[in-house]
């Protein structure tokens, strides 16, 4: 009876989590290949074309970054009136005010910043992504572009990928700079006893140069994540219009989760410097 | 004169493009040489435009051998690839397959802009003079989701041949006795007539009689070759009648 119900369990936990292990193990392998054909793509064919290619990567500048910087700045101010400006009332209330840089550059600049602005990028772009590839799929433009001798991998997802890199780095620095300045203003109106001069000197002070890089790195990496995730799920399958909504859905599920993870990896990294 | 074998076909097994695991045409032998008029019939869904896919290097076959212009498909690289659907022109069925973001004439430059290092005057001058012999000069600046699907695959033709080509396939273009139809076989019969290979996928035999050089049939997962226009003439069965619509 107990080695009956013991096989049974076995056997659930092998057509459940196993099954979700491999299933999870495969789709890292595949879209890591994907990544590894795109960056080869990027690296070799960047310059290639350019006249069509670079107003593309242009184009998702535009869409993915300029577009989205209010709700950036929306959200930026919120979370500097509504957190950073608590913080730093809160840390001067117990005397504490000498660690407001060291918590503002842990907390806004190395973590919530580029994590907060590439969810943002990829419930706006990264979603569209994986509709307009999918569809476009779906409606057999990659094989024409085949047919016209295109690359489809430089011409739909390389742009793509530079695109949403450099927006999600830039939209970050913007989110961070105005999270910082409505800091200091929900401080100031609560009559926090710290000049503005200060308030930002102690943010210098505790910002160091690996910082910069690792910022610079990590909202690229997101960036690039989260559009070669879309991408994969857009391009890499043949599809049909039924199936998008369901591909849109699994795209954003683990373009989440690869985040998270490049984020813990930098958790890690962040020990070290 | 020996014949130029452009592309070949051996015992090959045709499938969608897009992967699906159905066969649509077994054991496929097909061999087009420079200058050949193709026209490809058979059901709707038998595999026509599958196998056009397949011969123009767009679709892996699943089994068997396919050569483009000399060259294995299976073990082409990149450069090859890229080097063949240069020289190979392509019209999709059901308005062309137009990027729809762009307009009719960016549909139109794409190519020239991509593979070549023309100013943006002399491709412009370009895409002005094909989509004037196809008709449709005067909508250059619409999206092509403005035309109906017939305008569209003409535009789909200007797409297809602004880079000059040695073979076209043409995928299913409008057929009967009507003004597109007749532009279609005109335009068709002109191109052949410059040297082109042309590869037809259509329903309907009877009104390529007096254009093609060579008919074949996609049925029942074969792919069969028919011969010229007097033994399609000269063709019997239901199925074929049914099908071909041969008069």
């Amino acid at each position: 009876m107990v080695v009956a119900a013991s096989k049974s369990a076995w056997r659930i936990y092998r057509e459940t989590t196993g099954n979700w292990i491999i299933r999870g193990i495969d789709l890292l392998r595949e879209v890591g290949a994907f990544a590894v054909i795109t960056i080869g793509v990027t690296v070799t064919k960047f310059n290639l074309a350019s006249r069509v290619v670079h107003p593309l990567i242009y184009q998702q500048v535009w869409r993915a970054g300029v577009r989205l910087f209010a709700m950036v700045a929306f959200i930026a101010a919120a979370l500097g009136l509504v957190i950073v400006g608590q913080t730093v009332s809160l840390l001067t209330r117990v005397g504490a005010q000498e660690y407001i840089g060291t918590v503002m550059v842990t907390v806004v600049m190395r973590e919530l910043g580029p994590l907060l602005t590439a969810l943002l990028v990829l419930a706006r772009a990264g979603t569209a992504n994986v509709v307009e590839l999918g569809t476009a799929r779906a409606m057999g433009e990659v094989e024409v572009l085949e047919s016209l001798g295109i690359d489809s991998l430089h011409y739909l997802v390389m742009p793509r990928v530079i695109g949403l890199a450099v927006s999600v780095f830039c939209l970050a620095t913007y989110l961070m700079v105005i999270t910082f300045g409505c800091g200091w203003l929900f401080a100031f109106v609560q009559d926090v006893p710290m000049t503005l001069a200060d308030y930002f000197g102690q943010l210098g002070q505790a910002m160091r140069w690996q910082d910069f890089l690792l910022f610079a790195l990590k909202t690229g990496l997101f960036g690039s994540i989260i559009a070669v995730v879309s991408c994969y799920h857009g391009l890499a399958r043949p599809l049909k219009v039924e199936d998008v909504s369901g591909v849109t859905t699994r795209a954003v599920v683990e373009a989440v989760i690869g985040c998270v993870l490049l984020d813990a990896v930098f958790i890690v990294a962040y020990l070290f410097v | 004169m020996e014949t130029e074998w452009i592309i070949e076909l051996e015992e090959v097994d045709v499938t969608h493009p897009e992967g699906v695991e159905t066969t649509l045409a077994q054991g496929v032998q097909w061999r087009i040489a420079r200058g050949d008029f193709w026209v490809v019939g058979g059901p709707p869904g038998a595999g026509k435009s599958s196998l056009l896919a397949t011969a123009a290097g767009l679709a892996r076959p699943r089994s068997g051998v396919l050569r483009i212009f000399g060259c294995n498909a299976a073990e082409a690289t990149e450069a090859d690839q890229i080097q063949w659907r240069r020289r190979i022109g392509f019209v999709f069925e059901e308005g062309g397959r137009l990027f729809p973001q762009l307009t009719v004439a960016e549909n139109v430059a794409l190519a020239l802009q991509y593979h070549t290092a023309l100013t943006e005057e002399e491709i412009a001058a370009q895409v002005e003079q094909w989509l004037e012999r196809v008709g449709l000069s005067a909508h250059a600046n619409l999206p092509p989701t403005r035309l109906n699907e017939v305008w569209q695959q003409r535009v789909s033709l200007a797409r297809a041949l602004i880079m000059p080509k040695e073979v076209l396939f043409v995928d299913n273009p409008p057929v009967g006795r009507t003004r597109d139809g007749t532009w279609w076989r005109k335009q068709l019969r002109e191109l052949a007539a410059d040297g082109m290979t042309v590869v037809v996928g259509s329903n309907d035999f009877s009104l390529w009689l007096d254009t093609a050089k060579q008919f074949a049939l996609v049925q029942d997962e074969r792919f069969n070759i028919l011969g010229g226009p007097d033994q399609v003439r000269a063709g019997t069965g239901a199925a074929w009648r049914e099908y071909i619509m041969v008069d």
